[in-house]
């Protein structure tokens, strides 16, 4: 039986806008994730790790990260695990690439790193053929040049681009057809962040996705712990090591006050947690939630908050009942209602959020 | 709208309350704590207040002990048509019953209806306009920008003027605060100048940092090319050097073969020679043997033979020259014998001068006879020179010839003597010829040219064996030929050696000719230095990148700080665009707001203030906005605001209260809402309070008046004057409203 770790996507380096202040702290964090990554390989003892691409974030990487893979290769190579591994499209192979600086396999006997053009391993203690390519300056290429051939029992592969989608990802170089006329017993991806399987048995193909958090809208997290006990007969299981979650909440807002907005944030909240708010719906004027005063409220409470305002202000004549053209709250929502109107697109944000703003104030001055 | 009944079940402090009113001035009156606060509640809930809400508020209307909610259900009347509010807060429903016509209304359609009659929307807008709090006067300050803004408040409906202009200043000081220092440098910068430097001074990091970086990845690069030059470069040189070398010494070897080929020349030579030399002295040697046995003349044979050949010589010369005597007088002989005796012309000389001097005589004598003397004469003289030189002509070739015979003879006669000589000299020469060989054979020779030749061939031979012997051991020097034969054959093997490693297949690929050398000789030199310039380079490279070593984290940190710090610019800038449209829209809304029928405000409140004053100010004019109020003032014939010391301040309440409920009419937009007053008028002296309520009763006339208060002084004035208290509800239960409610499940 042969026993694999399947990752991909580490993007170890990579910068976080979006985090801010606490960018440095992720980045390291990847670090450690990679680390609980070999710690699960040398629990699970397995007999390979496949490393599908994108390990580096950029070829621009310090010394002291390249210090730190390199010792985790040999924390692996300690366990007699071998590491199989290529480039991806975000360090991929050419001038100035990152892979002629770490050169691991010439530090690390036990790892196996693919060149540009496909490329036949063979363990023959293993009784196992690995088949890989990186990817070069002309970015991910087909697998249709990929010997089908094998001479051993086990053959698996490990490539980095994406999937063909028809109609959906026309630019995919990961053809259905040729992993299938492959045959692989497995076939390890990298490209896309969330784990997904691309192909089902008997020759199945999956993408591990990014073993931790690294952007919003994307599950991340995981890595894929695969058992080949014959050849066609690939069982893969999820493993969570990522430290960090994205979850994105979604409240319509319709109806709602502020207090209630708030405590459905608050309880997702969670240190670990990246927290996406999303607001929709429909507030009526008396019930407008101060977003900026919402999002200072759970950002310490989370790894980071983000709560975007999609909601509207509530104008139906229903709600504006209850504020008369005579009235200044009245007026004032008439006359922005107008001018919103007749705003340009681009101005419309603006005097939509100064709406709310002018009768938040209002009535808060009022409640005052 | 009038109230005529209110019965509250389960609400608050009410288990079941049942109250009737009076259309016009009612005065409720209880202690405090009797329940006036919660009956207006109740009025307001019944107003106001959907059963179906989810608030949480409802519960807390719960009595202490209930586990239900309660209802509230309200008769009125209106347009002469009476009606039915019921609000189930158990059931959440609410219904609306014309109690005329049978009508009925449920839900929003109810709360529309009601809404409809009061003319006020909103429980807010309905405690704005239509309700009088008991602080309300007592509070006002003295001063008509207070009045003013309680006005605004009032008309408003909510924020008021004030407010208004407090979120203005609030939007103004956080615009100020965002944008100072965007128009010029101050000391403290606002949220946008900082941000904008905070983003600038990290822009600029970034630039640096990346600047840095770029340098330091174009050096990475070069010294990444460098090396691989440098590689190529040393690897070049080490090739063109060790072909250099092996050409150096392709060269060295053929500059010591041509010495070596020189000696082995010379020796090869020498060798030649010697054997040469020997070879001449074997034939020398032969020939000497041969010479010496033939025999050889010694010198003193030879000198007795040159002695005798020279005798020979010097008699044969005697010969010769007694020989050619002889011959030259037998030629003289001859000459002289065959010189002609007498010629025809030489005998007739002397008859032909003896006729001329005749002739010659005898013409002179003619001459001297004749007329033609002179001429004959001279023909006389030459005819006379002619006969003598012939006679003496014909004289000398006698004489002659008699000369002539007698050399002859003596001649003849020495030719003799001379003959005689020469035949002695013959005979000695003989003689010594004789001699000559005799002497030549006792030698060997045959001649003496043979004994010379022998004598003088063993001398050269002997001379020559000399000269031979002296060159051989000349090349010899002193050693033997095998010595040398020896040494040629050392030489020559190692020329052969020298020649074979330079005529090798491999030498032979990478031999160089000298000008190729020569220029190998300079590329080598030249790649030396380019090397070595290579090797600075690559040095100084190697120091400045382990150095400088980018630090990406730092770039990537930078990144992301940049993008916070310009995330809150934007947002900041975002924020700023906002409030400036938001302070425009409240300061458009401001000026927009209106007093609805400012005119029949001012003539209503005029027209209550001089109930109030009894008669003593009654204009009042508004201004708007902010709404100030000004007052007629008859003794200063002026408009005056409603502030001490020009009024008192009973005064300005008054006018307050007169503009307030003027104001009623018109916020209600013509509908009349029951008013509920909470003892506003606390602080008004006995007079003032008489004026007050005279006031109220004339507003009952349009509105229904609700005076709450625990003092009895309102009594007198009242139409209907309810007492609160938890007593149960009176016997008589007029109408549907005291129906039992229906039961719930």
């Amino acid at each position: 039986m042969i026993s694999l770790l399947h990752t991909a996507d580490v993007h170890l380096g990579m910068g976080f806008p979006g985090l801010g202040e606490k960018g440095r702290d992720h980045r390291e964090q990847l670090k450690r994730t990679f680390a609980r990554i070999v710690d699960l390989a040398l629990a699970e003892r397995v007999s390979l790790v496949l490393i599908a691409g994108d390990l580096f974030d950029s070829h621009r990487q310090s010394e002291p990260t390249l210090t730190f893979v390199r010792e985790q290769f040999l924390r692996l190579r300690e366990g007699r695990i071998r590491v199989a591994l290529l480039a991806g499209n975000h360090d991929p192979l050419g001038e100035g690439s990152v892979w002629t600086r770490a050169r691991f396999e010439s530090t690390c006997d036990n790892v196996t790193f693919f060149g540009p053009e496909p490329q036949v391993v063979v363990f023959q203690d293993l009784d196992l053929t690995v088949i890989g390519q990186s990817v070069g300056p002309d970015g991910p290429q087909t697998l249709s040049p990929w010997p089908r051939d094998r001479a051993t029992r086990f053959a698996v592969g490990v490539a980095h681009g994406s999937a063909y989608r028809e109609g959906v990802v026309e630019a995919g170089t990961i053809h259905p057809a040729d992993i299938r006329r492959l045959g692989l017993d497995y076939l390890a991806l990298g490209d896309w962040h969330s784990a997904q399987a691309v192909t089902g048995p008997p020759a199945p193909a999956w993408y591990a996705g990014a073993p931790e958090f690294l952007a919003m809208d994307q599950e991340a997290g995981q890595v894929l712990l695969v058992k080949i006990p014959t050849p066609g007969q690939a069982e893969v299981r999820a493993e969570r090591v990522g430290r960090r979650r994205y979850r994105r909440v979604g409240i319509d807002v319709t109806g709602l006050d502020a207090e209630r907005v708030r405590a459905r944030v608050t309880a997702e909240v969670d240190l670990d947690t990246v927290l996406d708010v999303v607001l929709t719906g429909a507030a009526a004027p008396q019930m407008l939630i101060d977003v900026r005063e919402l999002e200072e409220a759970i950002q310490d409470a989370c790894f980071r908050a983000r709560v975007r305002n999609q909601s509207t202000i509530w104008l139906e004549e229903e709600a504006l009942e209850a504020f008369p053209e005579r009235t200044l709250v009245g007026r004032y929502i008439r006359l922005l209602r107008e001018q919103t109107a007749a705003a340009p697109p681009e101005e419309r944000p603006i005097l939509e959020e100064a709406l709310q703003v002018g009768v938040n104030m209002l009535l808060g001055a009022e409640g005052s | 709208m009038r109230l005529l009944g209110l019965r509250i079940r389960h609400f608050r402090r009410f288990q079941d309350a049942v109250y009737t009113f009076d259309p016009r001035l009612n005065v409720l009156v209880g202690p405090n704590e009797a329940g006036k606060s919660t009956l207006r509640h109740a009025i307001l809930t019944a107003f106001f207040v959907n059963p179906a809400t989810t608030s949480k508020k409802v519960a807390e209307w719960r009595p202490w002990g209930s586990e239900s909610l309660g209802s509230i259900a309200l008769e009125f009347e209106m347009d002469g048509r009476r009606y039915e509010l019921r609000k189930d807060f158990e059931r959440r429903r609410a219904e609306l019953r014309d109690l005329h016509h049978g009508l009925t209304w449920e839900g929003v359609r109810a709360q529309e209806k009601v809404l409809q009659a009061l003319g006020l929307s909103t429980e807010g807008l309905y405690r704005a306009t239509a309700m009088i709090e008991q602080a309300e006067i007592a509070t006002l300050r003295v001063g008509s920008a207070d009045i003013g803004t309680r006005l605004s408040r009032v008309v408003q409906a909510g924020p008021g003027d004030q407010e208004a202009g407090a979120v203005i200043k609030r939007l103004e000081k956080d615009i100020a605060e965002l944008e100072r220092g965007l128009d010029r440098p101050v000391k403290n910068p606002g949220t946008i100048r900082r941000l904008q430097n905070e983003v600038e001074t990290l822009q600029a990091q970034q630039a640096d940092l990346q600047r840095r970086i770029a340098r330091l990845d174009t050096q990475r690069e070069e010294l990444r090319r460098i090396r691989g030059e440098y590689e190529a470069g040393a690897r070049e040189l080490r090739d063109k050097e060790a072909l250099l070398r092996e050409n150096q010494d392709f060269l060295a070897m053929e500059a010591q073969l041509k010495p070596l080929r020189e000696q082995e020349r010379g020796l090869a030579e020498r060798i030649a020679a010697i054997e040469k030399g020997y070879a001449r002295l074997q034939a020398i040697g032969r020939d000497l043997e041969a010479l010496q046995a033939q025999g050889v003349p010694d010198d003193v044979a030879i000198a007795r033979l040159h002695g005798a050949r020279g005798a020979v010589q010097n008699q044969r010369r005697e010969v010769e020259r007694q020989q050619e005597a002889i011959r030259a007088a037998a030629a003289r002989i001859d000459a002289l014998s065959a010189a002609p005796a007498a010629s025809p012309w030489t005998g007739a000389f002397l008859p032909a001068g003896v006729v001329l001097l005749v002739a010659g005589m005898a013409a002179g004598a003619a001459g001297a006879l004749g007329r033609a003397g002179a001429a004959l004469f001279a023909v006389a003289l030459t005819l006379l020179a002619g006969g003598l030189a012939l006679v003496y002509a014909a004289y000398r070739h006698r004489r002659r010839l008699a000369e002539l015979r007698l050399e002859r003879e003596s001649a003849a006669l020495r030719l003799d003597e001379m003959r005689e000589t020469l035949r002695a000299a013959q005979d000695a020469m003989a003689q010594e010829e004789a001699a000559l060989r005799a002497a030549a054979a006792a030698t060997g020779s045959a001649t003496v040219e043979e004994a010379v030749s022998r004598h003088a061939r063993l001398r050269n031979l002997v001379q020559e064996r000399t000269a031979v012997q002296s060159q051989v051991e000349a090349h010899l020097g002193g050693g033997k030929i095998e010595d040398l034969r020896e040494e040629l054959d050392r030489l020559r093997a190692d020329i052969a050696g020298r020649e074979a490693v330079l005529m090798r297949p491999e030498a032979q690929a990478k031999r160089l000719t000298p000008l190729q050398v020569q220029q190998l000789e300079h590329d080598v030199k030249d790649l030396t230095q380019k090397v070595h310039r290579l090797q600075a380079r690559q040095d100084h490279l190697e120091r400045e990148t382990a150095e400088g070593a980018p630090d990406y984290e730092v770039l990537v940190t930078l990144q992301e700080q940049l993008a916070d710090r310009q995330e809150a610019l934007e947002a900041a800038r975002r924020k700023a665009r906002v409030y400036r449209a938001a302070r425009e829209g409240l300061q458009t809304a401001r000026q927009q707001i209106l007093i609805p029928a400012r005119r029949l405000v001012e003539e209503r409140a005029g027209e209550y203030l001089s109930v109030l004053t009894l008669g003593a100010y009654d204009k009042v004019q508004i201004e708007e906005p902010p709404l100030r109020v000004a007052v007629w003032v008859p003794q200063a014939d002026a408009w005056m605001e409603p502030a001490e010391p020009a009024l008192s301040r009973g005064t300005a309440d008054q006018i307050y209260l007169a503009v307030r409920l003027a104001l009623v009419e018109v916020l209600a937009e013509g509908n009349h809402p029951p008013l509920l007053l909470d003892d506003p008028f606390g602080t008004f002296d006995p007079e003032r309070l008489r004026a007050a309520m005279a006031l109220l009763r004339k507003v009952s006339v349009a509105h229904q008046v609700l005076l709450f208060t625990c003092r009895p002084e309102y009594e007198p004035f009242a139409d209907r004057v309810i007492a609160l208290s938890d007593q149960p509800p009176p016997p008589e239960l007029p109408g549907p409203l005291w129906q039992p409610p229906p039961q719930t499940h």
